[in-house]
Protein backbone atom coordinates (compact mmCIF):
# COMPACT_ATOMS: atom_id res chain seq x y z
CA UNK A 1 0.00 0.00 0.00
CA UNK A 2 1.54 3.32 -1.00
CA UNK A 3 1.57 6.59 0.92
CA UNK A 4 -1.22 8.08 -1.18
CA UNK A 5 -3.67 5.28 -0.48
CA UNK A 6 -2.77 5.35 3.24
CA UNK A 7 -3.56 9.05 3.40
CA UNK A 8 -6.80 8.47 1.47
CA UNK A 9 -7.76 5.75 3.86
CA UNK A 10 -7.11 7.88 6.94
CA UNK A 11 -9.04 10.78 5.39
CA UNK A 12 -11.96 8.45 4.80
CA UNK A 13 -11.87 7.15 8.38
CA UNK A 14 -11.77 10.70 9.67
CA UNK A 15 -14.73 11.66 7.50
CA UNK A 16 -16.72 8.63 8.70
CA UNK A 17 -15.91 9.44 12.32
CA UNK A 18 -16.99 13.02 11.78
CA UNK A 19 -20.22 11.88 10.12
CA UNK A 20 -20.91 9.65 13.13
CA UNK A 21 -20.44 12.29 15.83
CA UNK A 22 -21.42 15.53 14.11
CA UNK A 23 -25.04 15.68 15.42
CA UNK A 24 -23.56 15.89 18.95
CA UNK A 25 -21.32 18.82 17.97
CA UNK A 26 -23.41 21.12 15.80
CA UNK A 27 -26.79 22.72 16.68
CA UNK A 28 -29.91 20.73 15.84
CA UNK A 29 -30.68 22.96 12.90
CA UNK A 30 -27.47 21.89 11.17
CA UNK A 31 -28.22 18.26 11.88
CA UNK A 32 -31.47 18.87 10.04
CA UNK A 33 -29.62 20.41 7.08
CA UNK A 34 -27.04 17.62 7.02
CA UNK A 35 -29.79 15.00 6.90
CA UNK A 36 -31.08 16.74 3.80
CA UNK A 37 -27.55 16.76 2.37
CA UNK A 38 -27.36 13.00 2.89
CA UNK A 39 -30.41 11.92 0.94
CA UNK A 40 -29.89 14.56 -1.75
CA UNK A 41 -26.35 13.30 -2.25
CA UNK A 42 -27.63 9.74 -2.65
CA UNK A 43 -30.10 10.94 -5.29
CA UNK A 44 -27.29 12.84 -6.99
CA UNK A 45 -25.06 9.76 -6.85
CA UNK A 46 -27.75 7.77 -8.69
CA UNK A 47 -27.55 10.38 -11.45
CA UNK A 48 -23.73 10.37 -11.43
CA UNK A 49 -23.74 6.58 -11.88
CA UNK A 50 -25.75 7.03 -15.07
CA UNK A 51 -24.27 10.27 -16.41
CA UNK A 52 -20.68 10.29 -15.14
CA UNK A 53 -19.90 6.59 -15.38
CA UNK A 54 -22.44 5.47 -17.96
CA UNK A 55 -22.58 8.51 -20.25
CA UNK A 56 -26.39 8.65 -19.95
CA UNK A 57 -27.57 12.05 -18.77
CA UNK A 58 -30.96 11.65 -17.11
CA UNK A 59 -33.82 13.86 -15.97
CA UNK A 60 -35.80 10.81 -14.86
CA UNK A 61 -34.23 10.29 -11.45
CA UNK A 62 -37.06 12.26 -9.81
CA UNK A 63 -39.55 9.79 -11.30
CA UNK A 64 -37.88 6.88 -9.50
CA UNK A 65 -37.55 9.02 -6.40
CA UNK A 66 -41.24 9.92 -6.68
CA UNK A 67 -42.54 6.38 -7.22
CA UNK A 68 -40.88 5.13 -4.04
CA UNK A 69 -41.83 8.31 -2.16
CA UNK A 70 -45.51 7.94 -3.06
CA UNK A 71 -45.49 4.24 -2.21
CA UNK A 72 -44.11 5.07 1.25
CA UNK A 73 -46.67 7.84 1.71
CA UNK A 74 -49.58 5.67 0.57
CA UNK A 75 -48.66 2.61 2.61
CA UNK A 76 -47.86 4.63 5.73
CA UNK A 77 -51.02 6.75 5.64
CA UNK A 78 -53.68 4.48 4.13
CA UNK A 79 -52.65 0.97 5.17
CA UNK A 80 -51.27 -0.78 8.20
CA UNK A 81 -48.17 -2.09 6.42
CA UNK A 82 -45.19 -1.88 8.76
CA UNK A 83 -41.87 -0.18 8.16
CA UNK A 84 -39.70 -2.87 6.60
CA UNK A 85 -42.19 -4.16 3.99
CA UNK A 86 -43.04 -0.55 3.16
CA UNK A 87 -39.42 0.22 2.35
CA UNK A 88 -38.97 -2.97 0.37
CA UNK A 89 -42.13 -2.35 -1.69
CA UNK A 90 -41.14 1.28 -2.29
CA UNK A 91 -37.67 0.44 -3.59
CA UNK A 92 -39.10 -2.45 -5.58
CA UNK A 93 -41.60 -0.03 -7.16
CA UNK A 94 -38.82 2.36 -8.19
CA UNK A 95 -36.72 -0.53 -9.52
CA UNK A 96 -39.57 -1.93 -11.61
CA UNK A 97 -40.29 1.55 -12.97
CA UNK A 98 -36.61 1.77 -13.85
CA UNK A 99 -36.69 -1.61 -15.58
CA UNK A 100 -39.78 -0.76 -17.65
CA UNK A 101 -38.27 2.57 -18.63
CA UNK A 102 -34.86 1.05 -19.39
CA UNK A 103 -36.45 -1.58 -21.62
CA UNK A 104 -37.48 1.20 -24.00
CA UNK A 105 -34.71 3.72 -23.34
CA UNK A 106 -31.67 1.48 -24.05
CA UNK A 107 -32.54 1.72 -27.71
CA UNK A 108 -31.55 5.39 -27.65
CA UNK A 109 -28.49 7.34 -26.58
CA UNK A 110 -27.25 10.91 -26.19
CA UNK A 111 -29.83 13.65 -26.60
CA UNK A 112 -32.56 11.19 -27.51
CA UNK A 113 -31.97 9.36 -24.25
CA UNK A 114 -32.16 12.67 -22.40
CA UNK A 115 -35.50 13.41 -24.08
CA UNK A 116 -36.84 9.99 -23.05
CA UNK A 117 -35.85 10.66 -19.44
CA UNK A 118 -37.51 14.07 -19.62
CA UNK A 119 -40.68 12.39 -20.87
CA UNK A 120 -40.64 9.88 -18.03
CA UNK A 121 -40.06 12.64 -15.47
CA UNK A 122 -43.03 14.57 -16.85
CA UNK A 123 -45.23 11.46 -16.86
CA UNK A 124 -44.40 10.99 -13.17
CA UNK A 125 -45.13 14.65 -12.42
CA UNK A 126 -48.50 14.75 -14.17
CA UNK A 127 -49.34 11.31 -12.84
CA UNK A 128 -48.77 12.61 -9.33
CA UNK A 129 -51.02 15.56 -10.10
CA UNK A 130 -53.87 13.74 -11.81
CA UNK A 131 -54.12 10.49 -9.91
CA UNK A 132 -55.36 12.37 -6.86
CA UNK A 133 -57.20 9.40 -5.37
CA UNK A 134 -53.85 7.74 -4.69
CA UNK A 135 -51.38 10.63 -4.59
CA UNK A 136 -53.44 13.40 -3.03
CA UNK A 137 -53.03 15.50 -6.19
CA UNK A 138 -51.75 19.05 -5.81
CA UNK A 139 -51.76 18.93 -2.00
CA UNK A 140 -49.78 15.74 -1.92
CA UNK A 141 -49.84 13.54 1.18
CA UNK A 142 -48.91 14.99 4.54
CA UNK A 143 -48.53 13.73 8.08
CA UNK A 144 -46.53 10.59 7.35
CA UNK A 145 -45.53 9.24 10.77
CA UNK A 146 -41.85 8.83 11.61
CA UNK A 147 -40.62 5.30 10.89
CA UNK A 148 -40.29 2.79 13.72
CA UNK A 149 -37.07 0.79 13.48
CA UNK A 150 -36.36 -1.96 16.04
CA UNK A 151 -39.07 -0.48 18.25
CA UNK A 152 -37.47 2.99 18.17
CA UNK A 153 -39.38 5.94 16.72
CA UNK A 154 -37.02 7.88 14.43
CA UNK A 155 -38.62 11.21 15.28
CA UNK A 156 -35.92 13.46 16.75
CA UNK A 157 -33.41 15.34 14.62
CA UNK A 158 -30.57 13.05 15.68
CA UNK A 159 -32.58 9.87 15.11
CA UNK A 160 -33.61 11.08 11.64
CA UNK A 161 -29.97 11.85 10.89
CA UNK A 162 -28.76 8.35 11.76
CA UNK A 163 -31.80 6.79 10.11
CA UNK A 164 -30.66 8.53 6.90
CA UNK A 165 -26.91 8.17 7.38
CA UNK A 166 -26.80 4.37 7.51
CA UNK A 167 -28.57 3.63 4.21
CA UNK A 168 -26.77 6.49 2.46
CA UNK A 169 -23.39 5.11 3.52
CA UNK A 170 -24.46 1.64 2.41
CA UNK A 171 -25.56 3.08 -0.95
CA UNK A 172 -22.28 4.91 -1.47
CA UNK A 173 -20.30 1.82 -0.50
CA UNK A 174 -22.16 -0.27 -3.06
CA UNK A 175 -21.63 2.38 -5.76
CA UNK A 176 -17.95 2.58 -4.85
CA UNK A 177 -17.61 -1.18 -5.29
CA UNK A 178 -19.75 -1.17 -8.41
CA UNK A 179 -17.58 1.21 -10.43
CA UNK A 180 -14.50 -0.88 -9.64
CA UNK A 181 -16.20 -4.16 -10.50
CA UNK A 182 -16.18 -5.78 -13.95
CA UNK A 183 -19.64 -4.31 -14.51
CA UNK A 184 -18.49 -0.80 -13.56
CA UNK A 185 -15.29 -0.79 -15.63
CA UNK A 186 -17.29 -2.09 -18.59
CA UNK A 187 -19.93 0.62 -18.04
CA UNK A 188 -17.20 3.26 -18.30
CA UNK A 189 -15.96 1.53 -21.44
CA UNK A 190 -19.45 1.88 -22.91
CA UNK A 191 -19.45 5.56 -21.96
CA UNK A 192 -16.22 6.04 -23.95
CA UNK A 193 -17.12 3.85 -26.93
CA UNK A 194 -20.22 1.69 -27.18
CA UNK A 195 -19.49 0.39 -30.69
CA UNK A 196 -16.05 -0.69 -29.59
CA UNK A 197 -17.42 -2.45 -26.51
CA UNK A 198 -19.77 -4.48 -28.71
CA UNK A 199 -16.77 -5.40 -30.86
CA UNK A 200 -15.08 -6.74 -27.71
CA UNK A 201 -18.01 -9.04 -27.00
CA UNK A 202 -20.11 -6.98 -24.59
CA UNK A 203 -23.86 -6.76 -24.82
CA UNK A 204 -24.14 -2.98 -24.54
CA UNK A 205 -27.93 -2.93 -24.20
CA UNK A 206 -27.94 -5.34 -21.27
CA UNK A 207 -25.26 -3.24 -19.60
CA UNK A 208 -27.16 0.00 -20.07
CA UNK A 209 -30.36 -1.68 -18.92
CA UNK A 210 -28.78 -2.82 -15.69
CA UNK A 211 -27.14 0.56 -15.06
CA UNK A 212 -30.54 2.27 -15.34
CA UNK A 213 -32.13 -0.32 -13.05
CA UNK A 214 -29.40 0.10 -10.39
CA UNK A 215 -29.66 3.85 -10.68
CA UNK A 216 -33.46 3.69 -10.26
CA UNK A 217 -33.02 1.48 -7.21
CA UNK A 218 -30.68 4.01 -5.58
CA UNK A 219 -32.84 6.98 -6.54
CA UNK A 220 -35.74 5.03 -5.05
CA UNK A 221 -33.88 4.59 -1.78
CA UNK A 222 -33.23 8.34 -1.71
CA UNK A 223 -36.96 8.89 -2.29
CA UNK A 224 -37.84 6.73 0.71
CA UNK A 225 -35.46 8.69 2.93
CA UNK A 226 -36.73 12.02 1.65
CA UNK A 227 -40.38 11.09 2.27
CA UNK A 228 -39.72 10.01 5.86
CA UNK A 229 -37.59 13.12 6.40
CA UNK A 230 -40.20 15.64 5.24
CA UNK A 231 -43.12 13.54 6.51
CA UNK A 232 -44.84 14.36 3.25
CA UNK A 233 -44.83 13.76 -0.50
CA UNK A 234 -45.99 16.21 -3.15
CA UNK A 235 -45.78 16.63 -6.93
CA UNK A 236 -43.28 19.45 -6.34
CA UNK A 237 -40.64 16.82 -5.47
CA UNK A 238 -41.20 15.10 -8.84
CA UNK A 239 -41.33 18.26 -10.97
CA UNK A 240 -39.00 19.33 -13.74
CA UNK A 241 -37.65 21.90 -11.27
CA UNK A 242 -36.65 19.09 -8.91
CA UNK A 243 -34.99 17.21 -11.79
CA UNK A 244 -33.01 20.29 -12.73
CA UNK A 245 -32.01 20.89 -9.10
CA UNK A 246 -30.63 17.38 -8.95
CA UNK A 247 -28.69 17.92 -12.16
CA UNK A 248 -27.46 21.23 -10.75
CA UNK A 249 -26.24 19.59 -7.52
CA UNK A 250 -24.38 16.94 -9.50
CA UNK A 251 -22.74 19.43 -11.85
CA UNK A 252 -21.84 21.73 -8.97
CA UNK A 253 -20.00 18.98 -7.14
CA UNK A 254 -18.66 17.28 -10.25
CA UNK A 255 -20.64 14.77 -12.27
CA UNK A 256 -17.66 12.55 -13.12
CA UNK A 257 -17.26 10.93 -9.71
CA UNK A 258 -19.31 10.13 -6.62
CA UNK A 259 -17.46 12.61 -4.38
CA UNK A 260 -19.19 15.25 -6.47
CA UNK A 261 -22.59 14.16 -5.14
CA UNK A 262 -21.65 14.80 -1.50
CA UNK A 263 -19.86 18.07 -2.19
CA UNK A 264 -22.59 19.31 -4.50
CA UNK A 265 -25.39 18.49 -2.05
CA UNK A 266 -23.51 20.06 0.86
CA UNK A 267 -22.75 23.29 -1.01
CA UNK A 268 -26.27 23.48 -2.42
CA UNK A 269 -28.05 22.99 0.91
CA UNK A 270 -25.82 25.46 2.77
CA UNK A 271 -26.02 27.99 -0.03
CA UNK A 272 -29.79 27.71 -0.22
CA UNK A 273 -30.05 28.16 3.53
CA UNK A 274 -27.71 31.17 3.79
CA UNK A 275 -29.00 32.88 0.68
CA UNK A 276 -32.63 32.54 1.74
CA UNK A 277 -31.86 34.42 4.95
CA UNK A 278 -30.84 37.49 2.95
CA UNK A 279 -33.31 37.47 0.12
CA UNK A 280 -36.35 35.74 -1.24
CA UNK A 281 -34.56 35.67 -4.60
CA UNK A 282 -32.05 33.18 -3.30
CA UNK A 283 -32.19 31.21 -6.54
CA UNK A 284 -30.48 34.15 -8.27
CA UNK A 285 -27.59 33.92 -5.82
CA UNK A 286 -27.36 30.16 -6.32
CA UNK A 287 -27.37 30.72 -10.08
CA UNK A 288 -24.56 33.28 -9.90
CA UNK A 289 -22.55 30.93 -7.75
CA UNK A 290 -23.11 28.17 -10.30
CA UNK A 291 -21.81 30.38 -13.11
CA UNK A 292 -18.66 31.07 -11.10
CA UNK A 293 -18.10 27.37 -10.48
CA UNK A 294 -18.61 26.54 -14.16
CA UNK A 295 -16.18 29.29 -15.18
CA UNK A 296 -13.39 28.36 -12.79
CA UNK A 297 -13.96 24.66 -12.10
CA UNK A 298 -15.81 23.27 -15.10
CA UNK A 299 -15.48 19.75 -13.73
CA UNK A 300 -17.16 20.74 -10.45
CA UNK A 301 -15.97 21.66 -7.00
CA UNK A 302 -14.64 18.14 -6.36
CA UNK A 303 -11.91 18.92 -8.89
CA UNK A 304 -10.26 21.28 -6.38
CA UNK A 305 -9.51 18.35 -4.13
CA UNK A 306 -8.04 16.23 -6.90
CA UNK A 307 -4.49 17.16 -7.74
CA UNK A 308 -3.77 14.16 -9.90
CA UNK A 309 -5.91 12.03 -12.17
CA UNK A 310 -6.46 8.69 -10.55
CA UNK A 311 -7.28 5.45 -12.24
CA UNK A 312 -9.97 3.06 -11.10
CA UNK A 313 -7.71 0.02 -11.35
CA UNK B 1 -22.86 -16.24 -60.36
CA UNK B 2 -25.18 -18.56 -58.47
CA UNK B 3 -22.76 -21.47 -58.73
CA UNK B 4 -20.06 -19.36 -57.18
CA UNK B 5 -22.39 -18.40 -54.33
CA UNK B 6 -22.98 -21.99 -53.35
CA UNK B 7 -19.35 -22.99 -53.47
CA UNK B 8 -18.70 -25.62 -50.82
CA UNK B 9 -17.14 -24.52 -47.53
CA UNK B 10 -14.26 -26.67 -46.44
CA UNK B 11 -13.01 -26.68 -42.86
CA UNK B 12 -10.02 -24.65 -43.91
CA UNK B 13 -12.19 -21.64 -44.75
CA UNK B 14 -12.35 -19.01 -42.05
CA UNK B 15 -14.41 -16.41 -43.83
CA UNK B 16 -16.54 -16.62 -46.92
CA UNK B 17 -18.42 -13.78 -48.59
CA UNK B 18 -21.17 -14.78 -51.02
CA UNK B 19 -22.25 -12.00 -53.41
CA UNK B 20 -22.09 -9.40 -50.65
CA UNK B 21 -23.40 -5.93 -51.55
CA UNK B 22 -24.02 -2.77 -49.60
CA UNK B 23 -25.95 0.28 -50.80
CA UNK B 24 -26.15 3.62 -49.06
CA UNK B 25 -29.21 5.04 -50.76
CA UNK B 26 -28.21 5.25 -54.41
CA UNK B 27 -24.51 4.71 -53.74
CA UNK B 28 -23.26 1.17 -54.21
CA UNK B 29 -20.34 1.02 -51.75
CA UNK B 30 -19.74 -2.71 -52.00
CA UNK B 31 -20.94 -4.58 -55.06
CA UNK B 32 -21.34 -8.34 -55.37
CA UNK B 33 -18.14 -9.26 -53.53
CA UNK B 34 -17.20 -12.89 -53.60
CA UNK B 35 -14.23 -14.00 -51.56
CA UNK B 36 -12.73 -16.55 -49.25
CA UNK B 37 -10.11 -16.25 -46.51
CA UNK B 38 -8.49 -19.48 -45.39
CA UNK B 39 -7.04 -20.52 -42.06
CA UNK B 40 -3.69 -18.98 -41.16
CA UNK B 41 -3.66 -16.73 -44.21
CA UNK B 42 -2.28 -13.18 -44.19
CA UNK B 43 -4.80 -11.70 -46.53
CA UNK B 44 -4.24 -8.13 -47.70
CA UNK B 45 -7.07 -5.91 -48.91
CA UNK B 46 -5.95 -2.92 -50.95
CA UNK B 47 -7.63 -0.34 -53.11
CA UNK B 48 -7.96 3.39 -53.65
CA UNK B 49 -9.84 5.64 -51.26
CA UNK B 50 -13.56 4.99 -51.49
CA UNK B 51 -13.05 1.51 -52.92
CA UNK B 52 -15.28 0.07 -50.16
CA UNK B 53 -12.60 -1.66 -48.07
CA UNK B 54 -13.65 -0.32 -44.69
CA UNK B 55 -17.32 -0.78 -45.58
CA UNK B 56 -16.55 -4.42 -46.31
CA UNK B 57 -14.92 -4.74 -42.86
CA UNK B 58 -17.97 -3.14 -41.26
CA UNK B 59 -20.16 -5.73 -43.00
CA UNK B 60 -17.97 -8.63 -41.87
CA UNK B 61 -17.79 -7.38 -38.28
CA UNK B 62 -21.52 -6.65 -38.21
CA UNK B 63 -21.25 -2.90 -37.62
CA UNK B 64 -23.37 -2.47 -40.77
CA UNK B 65 -26.02 -4.84 -42.15
CA UNK B 66 -25.51 -6.19 -45.68
CA UNK B 67 -27.97 -5.15 -48.40
CA UNK B 68 -27.78 -8.52 -50.16
CA UNK B 69 -25.60 -11.62 -49.96
CA UNK B 70 -24.43 -13.78 -47.07
CA UNK B 71 -21.41 -13.87 -44.78
CA UNK B 72 -20.16 -17.19 -43.43
CA UNK B 73 -17.72 -17.08 -40.53
CA UNK B 74 -16.05 -20.28 -39.29
CA UNK B 75 -18.77 -22.27 -41.04
CA UNK B 76 -21.64 -20.33 -39.42
CA UNK B 77 -23.90 -18.02 -41.38
CA UNK B 78 -23.53 -14.74 -39.47
CA UNK B 79 -25.30 -12.46 -41.96
CA UNK B 80 -27.84 -11.24 -39.40
CA UNK B 81 -25.85 -11.93 -36.23
CA UNK B 82 -25.17 -8.93 -33.92
CA UNK B 83 -21.61 -7.69 -33.40
CA UNK B 84 -21.05 -9.11 -29.92
CA UNK B 85 -22.07 -12.62 -31.03
CA UNK B 86 -19.71 -12.57 -34.02
CA UNK B 87 -17.00 -11.51 -31.58
CA UNK B 88 -17.78 -14.57 -29.48
CA UNK B 89 -17.01 -16.77 -32.48
CA UNK B 90 -13.44 -15.43 -32.44
CA UNK B 91 -13.60 -12.40 -34.71
CA UNK B 92 -11.81 -9.21 -33.64
CA UNK B 93 -11.21 -5.96 -35.46
CA UNK B 94 -9.28 -2.72 -35.19
CA UNK B 95 -10.29 0.62 -36.61
CA UNK B 96 -8.56 3.14 -38.90
CA UNK B 97 -8.68 5.64 -36.07
CA UNK B 98 -8.18 3.57 -32.94
CA UNK B 99 -11.45 3.34 -31.03
CA UNK B 100 -10.30 3.13 -27.44
CA UNK B 101 -11.70 4.09 -24.06
CA UNK B 102 -10.09 7.48 -23.50
CA UNK B 103 -11.33 8.01 -19.96
CA UNK B 104 -9.73 4.75 -18.78
CA UNK B 105 -6.11 3.70 -18.34
CA UNK B 106 -4.09 1.42 -20.62
CA UNK B 107 -4.49 -1.30 -17.99
CA UNK B 108 -8.27 -0.89 -17.89
CA UNK B 109 -8.49 -0.93 -21.68
CA UNK B 110 -6.55 -4.18 -21.89
CA UNK B 111 -8.59 -5.56 -19.00
CA UNK B 112 -11.85 -4.84 -20.84
CA UNK B 113 -10.61 -6.68 -23.92
CA UNK B 114 -10.06 -9.77 -21.75
CA UNK B 115 -13.31 -9.37 -19.85
CA UNK B 116 -15.19 -9.29 -23.16
CA UNK B 117 -14.02 -12.85 -23.72
CA UNK B 118 -15.52 -14.10 -20.45
CA UNK B 119 -19.00 -15.60 -20.31
CA UNK B 120 -21.56 -12.74 -20.47
CA UNK B 121 -22.78 -13.27 -16.90
CA UNK B 122 -19.33 -12.32 -15.62
CA UNK B 123 -19.57 -8.95 -17.35
CA UNK B 124 -22.37 -8.10 -14.95
CA UNK B 125 -20.65 -8.88 -11.69
CA UNK B 126 -21.00 -5.67 -9.71
CA UNK B 127 -19.47 -6.38 -6.33
CA UNK B 128 -16.16 -8.18 -6.76
CA UNK B 129 -13.28 -5.83 -7.60
CA UNK B 130 -11.90 -6.02 -11.14
CA UNK B 131 -8.67 -4.90 -9.58
CA UNK B 132 -8.20 -8.22 -7.77
CA UNK B 133 -8.53 -10.45 -10.82
CA UNK B 134 -4.83 -11.36 -10.80
CA UNK B 135 -5.15 -13.85 -13.63
CA UNK B 136 -6.38 -11.15 -16.00
CA UNK B 137 -4.01 -8.51 -14.67
CA UNK B 138 -1.03 -10.79 -15.28
CA UNK B 139 -2.16 -11.33 -18.84
CA UNK B 140 -2.62 -7.56 -19.18
CA UNK B 141 0.96 -7.10 -18.02
CA UNK B 142 2.39 -9.56 -20.54
CA UNK B 143 0.29 -8.14 -23.38
CA UNK B 144 1.53 -4.65 -22.51
CA UNK B 145 5.08 -5.94 -22.80
CA UNK B 146 4.36 -7.50 -26.21
CA UNK B 147 3.05 -4.20 -27.59
CA UNK B 148 5.72 -2.16 -25.78
CA UNK B 149 3.36 -0.30 -23.48
CA UNK B 150 4.30 -1.73 -20.07
CA UNK B 151 5.51 1.66 -18.86
CA UNK B 152 2.23 3.30 -19.80
CA UNK B 153 -0.13 0.94 -17.93
CA UNK B 154 -1.40 3.55 -15.46
CA UNK B 155 -1.74 6.39 -17.95
CA UNK B 156 -5.07 7.51 -19.34
CA UNK B 157 -5.46 6.36 -22.93
CA UNK B 158 -6.50 9.89 -23.89
CA UNK B 159 -2.88 10.93 -23.17
CA UNK B 160 -1.21 8.38 -25.50
CA UNK B 161 0.40 9.21 -28.84
CA UNK B 162 -1.19 8.02 -32.06
CA UNK B 163 1.39 5.24 -32.45
CA UNK B 164 0.88 4.04 -28.90
CA UNK B 165 -2.86 3.98 -29.44
CA UNK B 166 -2.39 1.78 -32.51
CA UNK B 167 -0.15 -0.55 -30.50
CA UNK B 168 -2.66 -0.69 -27.68
CA UNK B 169 -5.45 -1.54 -30.08
CA UNK B 170 -3.47 -4.45 -31.51
CA UNK B 171 -2.69 -5.58 -27.95
CA UNK B 172 -6.37 -5.49 -27.07
CA UNK B 173 -7.38 -7.73 -29.95
CA UNK B 174 -4.39 -10.06 -29.62
CA UNK B 175 -4.81 -10.78 -25.92
CA UNK B 176 -8.19 -12.39 -26.51
CA UNK B 177 -6.89 -15.30 -28.64
CA UNK B 178 -8.86 -14.39 -31.74
CA UNK B 179 -9.25 -16.74 -34.71
CA UNK B 180 -9.65 -14.01 -37.29
CA UNK B 181 -8.31 -10.47 -37.02
CA UNK B 182 -9.56 -7.65 -39.21
CA UNK B 183 -6.92 -4.91 -39.14
CA UNK B 184 -7.97 -1.62 -40.72
CA UNK B 185 -4.82 0.26 -41.76
CA UNK B 186 -2.61 -0.68 -38.82
CA UNK B 187 0.24 1.54 -40.08
CA UNK B 188 -1.78 4.63 -41.06
CA UNK B 189 -0.37 7.84 -39.65
CA UNK B 190 2.62 6.19 -37.96
CA UNK B 191 6.14 7.62 -37.92
CA UNK B 192 8.95 5.67 -39.59
CA UNK B 193 10.03 4.21 -36.27
CA UNK B 194 6.49 3.35 -35.14
CA UNK B 195 5.93 1.70 -38.51
CA UNK B 196 8.85 -0.67 -37.87
CA UNK B 197 7.50 -1.49 -34.41
CA UNK B 198 4.11 -2.23 -35.95
CA UNK B 199 5.60 -4.36 -38.72
CA UNK B 200 7.50 -6.50 -36.20
CA UNK B 201 4.40 -6.74 -34.07
CA UNK B 202 2.27 -7.97 -36.96
CA UNK B 203 4.93 -10.43 -38.06
CA UNK B 204 5.10 -11.87 -34.55
CA UNK B 205 1.40 -12.78 -34.51
CA UNK B 206 0.93 -16.54 -34.16
CA UNK B 207 0.37 -18.27 -37.49
CA UNK B 208 -2.90 -19.91 -36.46
CA UNK B 209 -4.49 -16.48 -36.16
CA UNK B 210 -5.81 -15.52 -39.57
CA UNK B 211 -5.16 -11.90 -40.56
CA UNK B 212 -7.24 -9.84 -42.95
CA UNK B 213 -5.52 -6.48 -43.38
CA UNK B 214 -6.46 -3.23 -45.09
CA UNK B 215 -3.25 -1.31 -45.67
CA UNK B 216 -2.04 1.53 -47.85
CA UNK B 217 1.64 0.97 -47.15
CA UNK B 218 2.48 -1.25 -50.13
CA UNK B 219 5.82 -2.22 -48.73
CA UNK B 220 4.08 -3.56 -45.64
CA UNK B 221 1.39 -5.43 -47.57
CA UNK B 222 3.84 -7.10 -49.92
CA UNK B 223 6.07 -8.26 -47.09
CA UNK B 224 3.27 -9.39 -44.84
CA UNK B 225 0.52 -10.76 -47.08
CA UNK B 226 0.51 -14.11 -48.81
CA UNK B 227 -2.65 -13.25 -50.71
CA UNK B 228 -4.02 -9.91 -51.83
CA UNK B 229 -7.45 -8.75 -52.94
CA UNK B 230 -7.73 -5.47 -54.81
CA UNK B 231 -10.96 -3.47 -54.68
CA UNK B 232 -11.99 -0.64 -56.93
CA UNK B 233 -15.29 1.24 -56.78
CA UNK B 234 -16.92 -1.43 -54.63
CA UNK B 235 -15.99 -4.42 -56.80
CA UNK B 236 -13.16 -6.93 -56.54
CA UNK B 237 -10.75 -6.05 -59.32
CA UNK B 238 -8.19 -8.80 -58.82
CA UNK B 239 -7.05 -11.43 -56.38
CA UNK B 240 -3.81 -13.41 -56.16
CA UNK B 241 -0.43 -13.68 -54.47
CA UNK B 242 1.67 -10.51 -54.16
CA UNK B 243 3.64 -11.24 -57.36
CA UNK B 244 0.52 -11.78 -59.44
CA UNK B 245 -1.02 -8.62 -58.09
CA UNK B 246 2.06 -6.55 -58.85
CA UNK B 247 2.06 -7.95 -62.39
CA UNK B 248 -1.67 -7.49 -63.03
CA UNK B 249 -2.16 -4.76 -65.68
CA UNK B 250 -5.59 -3.70 -64.36
CA UNK B 251 -4.20 -3.27 -60.88
CA UNK B 252 -1.21 -1.33 -62.14
CA UNK B 253 -3.48 0.99 -64.02
CA UNK B 254 -5.83 1.89 -61.17
CA UNK B 255 -3.72 1.53 -58.12
CA UNK B 256 -0.20 0.19 -58.19
CA UNK B 257 1.22 2.06 -61.14
CA UNK B 258 2.38 4.97 -59.14
CA UNK B 259 3.83 2.86 -56.33
CA UNK B 260 5.80 0.61 -58.67
CA UNK B 261 7.21 3.51 -60.66
CA UNK B 262 7.95 5.27 -57.42
CA UNK B 263 10.14 2.45 -56.10
CA UNK B 264 12.09 2.50 -59.36
CA UNK B 265 11.38 -1.17 -60.12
Amino acid sequence: MNAESVSRRSMLLLALLLAAVIPWIVPNFYTFLLTKVLFLSLASASLILLAGYGGMLSLAQVAFYGVSGYIVAYLALRTGVSFLPTVILAILGATITGALFAFIAVRTSGLYFLMMTLALGQIAFFGAFQWARITGGYDGMVGIPAPVVFGQVMASGKAAYYFTLVPVLAGFYWLHRMVRSPFGVALQGIRDGDVRMAALGFNVKVHRFLAIVFSAMIAGAAGVLSTYFYGMMSPQLVSLGAAVTLLFISLLGGIARFEGALIGALVFVLLEDYASVFTARYNTIIGLFFILVVLFFPKGIAEIFRRKKRAVL
Amino acid sequence: MDEAGTERMDTNTVLQLNSVSKNFGGLQAVCDVQMRVTHGQRHGLIGTNGAGKTTLFNLIAGDLPVSTGTIVLFGTDVTTMPVHKRTRLGLRRTYQTPALFNGLTVRENLYLALLGNDPPMRHLSCWKSAFKDTEKLNLVQSTAETVELSRRLDDKVGDLSHGERKQLEIGMVLSTNPRLLLLDEPAAGLSVHEREVMKDLLRSIASDITLFIIEHDMDMVIHLADRITVMYDGVVLAEGDPKQIQADPDVQRVYLGEAINGTGA
